[in-house]
């Protein structure tokens, strides 16, 4: 919505700033075998915690054009043990291209291992819009993101203005 | 508790409705003395003695000081905070994961690596509903060095828990 000078102001556009659009989703089920030295789109399949305007797709997109604007956008990859190779990395994309600045980056470790992506700004700009959690790993196999108990990749969404 | 405002068409909007909008409660506390002694594989709150920013009092600095009682306002927080870990290369991993009256919030935990120099378990933005007003979250360490290891405060690096109210539902 928009506010104009002279124009009345609406109960429903009040109401509206006070309950922006928001997502907290996690993934449920194992996505097993993320090739290695790939970027890959992580699966958010579990039951969001919040999402109030269906952004959720229960595979990998979250439609963020639901609403038309700026979102905050962050998310977190947790690994499986695997010490091989030299880095686990997470990332934000929009539509497939990844966001600049969103990129992280850690070591891997024998037992688990989480990487935060910072938080960023996405601009949806049509409906069909939509935001993607991606992980990559350079293990030497194909390793899986980790759900064991409340261990598990995360994308969280929030809509602050057009 | 505070109720947030709600709006309807034909009604006078209040001054201290649209302030709420403005200035929705929120707050921001760390800690300025490190938590000494905290044991191996035992989850444990982290608490903060400074409040860089509260206006609402949703945390004490001198009662439950690991707390952010987020039932003063019913409905959607977004909450952020990080562990500050001290120097030890022991052991396998540093953790941290958010609590909501002591249960662990899914995809809120992070696990890192005990690197040889301090290291930091950032938690990002996340949401949570507080449904009753004693509702609280924590965040809480964890760490499985073969001692004892305290948590960092040193220049800019200190564990931090941040929170603000969002929606009603």
């Amino acid at each position: 919505m928009t506010f104009t000078d002279g124009t009345i102001v609406h109960a429903a556009d009040l109401n509206a700033l006070l309950s922006p659009g928001r997502v907290f989703t996690t993934q449920a089920t194992v996505q097993s075998g993320i090739t290695t030295a790939t970027w890959s789109d992580i699966i958010l399949n579990g039951t969001p915690a919040t999402d109030t305007k269906a952004a959720c797709t229960g595979a990998a997109n979250v439609t963020i054009g639901k609403v038309i604007g700026w979102w905050l956008v962050s998310g977190v990859v947790t690994w499986v043990g695997n010490a091989t190779g030299t880095t686990r990395r997470a990332r934000v994309a929009l539509n497939g291209t990844p966001i600049n600045g969103s990129f992280s980056t850690t070591g891997p470790l024998a037992t688990r291992v989480s990487v935060a992506t910072p938080t960023v700004l996405v601009q949806a700009s049509v409906g069909t819009d939509a935001v993607t959690l991606q992980g990559y790993h350079d293990a030497t196999t194909s390793i899986a993101p980790e759900v064991t108990n409340e261990v598990r990749c995360s994308l969280t969404a929030v809509y602050i203005g057009p | 508790m505070t109720a947030p405002p709600t709006f309807s068409d034909g009604v006078v909007v209040h001054a201290t409705d649209l302030n709420f909008l403005l200035n929705p409660p929120a707050c921001m506390v760390q800690q300025n003395t490190a938590q000494a002694a905290i044991p191996a594989s035992t989850y444990t709150p982290i608490t903060f003695d400074a409040e860089s920013y509260d206006p609402y009092n949703l945390h004490s600095t001198s009662t439950n000081t690991s707390r952010v009682n987020i039932g003063l306002v019913l409905g959607w927080w977004h909450v952020s905070g990080c562990v500050s870990w001290a120097t030890n290369a022991t052991g396998n991993t540093r953790r941290c994961i958010l609590g909501i009256n002591g249960t662990f919030v899914n995809g809120s935990q992070i696990l890192v690596s005990p690197a040889p120099q301090i290291v930091s378990a950032p938690l990002p933005g996340i949401f949570v509903q507080s449904t009753v007003n004693t509702d609280y979250i924590e965040l809480q360490g964890w760490h499985d060095a073969t001692a004892s290891v305290a948590t960092l405060v040193s220049g800019t690096y200190r564990s931090y828990l941040a929170a603000r109210y969002l929606a009603a539902a």
